[in-house]
């Protein structure tokens, strides 16, 4: 186990009229090498609950633990745990600040004192591992590159620092559906074939429920549902009192189901849920043979 | 049915001194009380025609007309702003009072209207647009949905004919895209308000009249939801999904099941597979 939260609650400008309970008695444990997602509506506390993956947010209660060490006892440590855990925030393409895209994904490891060569490196690779050039777009302004692109170069700049866990928030939205998908297929092939542990905030069931290894669901600043994603959507009820909607093709199974056809439920994709309904046919054939 | 919108050889470039058409060729008229929505990839073209519409961008060759004015005289500008309004995808850069209220009264007053008419006509807006009761409470404090809701309030204070929407629930989440849609199908069938909505969610597109697809500038498709939403391999070749339950039929067809092809919903197609 790479990450815990002990009954982590934290509390946004206590003892003023403006307190409020973002999240509270949290606890979850990240095991390393997952893909987990947090799926929540806006103001379930998601977004909260991250930053206190990596010590941006300390709790006002409880304790998150990294390899057995509390973050936040030691100042000096924090700087490490945010190398360690990288945070890709919510539309990200607003923090480019840079010149150029090199420029851009380089600055965090400027400020660590690289020799120029391994910074090249890392840069080159981080753009890589994105799905883009060096050489075709490293010159150009990221300012001139279209929205998906632009995401990219954000989430380059996260993945050049070396993180072992990387969280994003919200990746995909706002993007059209082409750079959706391209988007949600690099983060996959970061998890599959490089290995890197991945959290993903998301308030879309139909990206996260075909990504993710386990899925934690967030309501009122509690963890209401958690499992694999098979186990979620069988809890049609429960994620609708949450604001939540299954993914459509659960909610076509759900409601054949419903009409007494015998059909699986824990279906997601077009694909299975073609192979379901000409399975269901087929049987309803024999049965009348 | 009258026209309220219309444009013939529409073309449009940003740079005078390339070649490079962000719109090419675009002839279209749109009807009073039209929900049309436009739909295309990033890039296609579609905010840039929707600013024709209320004349933010002016025609590089051909004509665009607003209620009969063309929108290349500068004189006509005032009158075609004010009976096509504008909500845009960032409802962060839209607001600019303390309090609701304010914010919507912002373009009556500016209008020059007399106060016991601003506030008549913010009350209405407020309670067309479903936000009466936030009327006191500051914007900023407001979710993603209550903002645009707010936004499209703002403009519906002007009174306008047409409400044009850019992508205007890209940024915000599930259930605040519903309210969105909600409320402008609900100006558009009872008050009669024509609607375009631009869009890359498909599904929110099975709500409209009528929908355009753009490619490269270029009007590719335009018709009726249903009929559009059959085009599964037209629609992927520039970069636009169906929505699940349009794509699913298709499959299904495709595999030899004997349905309907101009299935949108879920609720359609368990009825289609169960009776």
């Amino acid at each position: 186990m790479l990450l815990r939260l002990e009954n982590v609650s934290h509390v946004y400008m206590p003892g003023t009229p403006f307190e409020v309970t973002a999240i509270s008695n949290i606890n979850l444990e990240i095991q390393k090498g997952e893909l987990l997602a947090i799926i929540g509506e806006t103001g379930s506390g998601k977004s909260t609950l991250v930053q206190h993956l990596n010590g941006l947010l300390s709790p006002t209660d409880g304790k998150v633990i990294l390899d057995g060490r509390e973050v936040g006892k030691d100042k000096v440590e924090l700087g490490k745990i945010r190398r360690r855990i990288g945070l890709l925030f919510q539309f990200p393409e607003q923090q480019l600040f840079e010149e150029t895209v090199y420029a851009d994904v380089a600055f965090g490891l400027k400020n660590l004192a690289l020799p120029a060569e391994e910074i090249k490196n890392r840069v080159v690779k981080a753009l890589h591992l994105v799905g883009l050039d060096m050489a075709d777009l490293g010159e150009r302004s990221p300012f001139s590159l279209s929205g998906g692109q632009m995401r990219r170069v954000a989430m380059a700049g996260v993945l050049a620092m070396n993180p072992e866990v990387l969280i994003l928030d919200e990746p995909a939205a706002g993007l059209d559906p082409r750079g959706k998908a391209d988007l949600l297929q690099k983060v996959a092939s970061l998890h599959n074939q490089h290995g890197l542990t991945i959290v993903l905030v998301s308030h879309s069931m139909d990206d996260v429920s075909r990504l993710a290894d386990r899925l934690i669901v967030m309501g009122y600043g509690e963890i209401r549902l958690a499992g694999t994603p098979d186990q979620i959507f069988a809890c049609k009820n429960e994620l609708e009192e949450m604001g939540l909607s299954l993914p459509q093709m659960a909610l076509l199974m759900h409601k054949l189901k419903h009409q007494g056809k015998n059909v699986p439920t824990n279906i997601f994709s077009v694909e299975q849920a073609k192979e379901a309904i000409l399975c269901m046919l087929r049987g309803e054939k024999d049965e009348h043979v | 049915m009258s026209e309220i919108i219309r444009a013939e050889g529409l073309e449009f470039s940003y740079h005078k001194h390339d070649d490079s058409l962000a719109l090419s060729n675009i002839n279209i008229s749109i009807n009073r009380g039209e929900f049309l929505a436009i739909l295309g990839h990033n890039g296609s073209g579609k905010s840039t025609l929707a600013k024709h519409f209320n004349a933010l961008l002016l025609p590089s060759a051909g004509a665009v007309w607003v209620n009969g004015l063309c929108t290349s005289e500068e004189a006509n500008h005032r009158s075609i702003r004010q009976s096509a309004g504008m909500v845009f995808q960032n409802p962060d850069n839209q607001i600019i009072a303390a309090t609701v209220e304010e914010d919507v009264a912002f373009g009556p007053e500016n209008l020059g209207i007399p106060s016991a008419q601003i506030k008549e006509r913010v009350a209405e807006a407020l309670s067309l647009t479903g936000m009466t009761s936030f009327r006191h409470h500051a914007p900023h404090l407001l979710s993603g949905g209550q903002k645009q809701r707010l936004a499209i309030a703002g403009v519906i204070a002007m009174r306008p004919q047409c409400l044009i929407l850019d992508e205007p629930t890209a940024m915000i989440d599930p259930r605040g895209r519903q309210e969105v849609l909600d409320t402008v199908r609900r100006l558009n069938r009872e008050e009669g308000i024509t609607v375009i909505y631009i869009s890359h969610f498909m599904e929110e597109a099975i709500a409209a009249d009528r929908v355009l697809i753009l490619n490269r500038g270029s009007a590719i498709m335009d018709g009726r939801p249903r009929e559009i939403f059959q085009c599964v391999e037209e629609l992927r070749d520039v970069g636009l999904d169906v929505p699940p339950v349009a794509e699913l039929v298709w499959q299904l067809r495709l595999a030899g099941v004997d349905i309907k092809p101009d299935i949108m919903s879920v609720d359609e197609l368990v009825e289609a597979l169960c009776y």
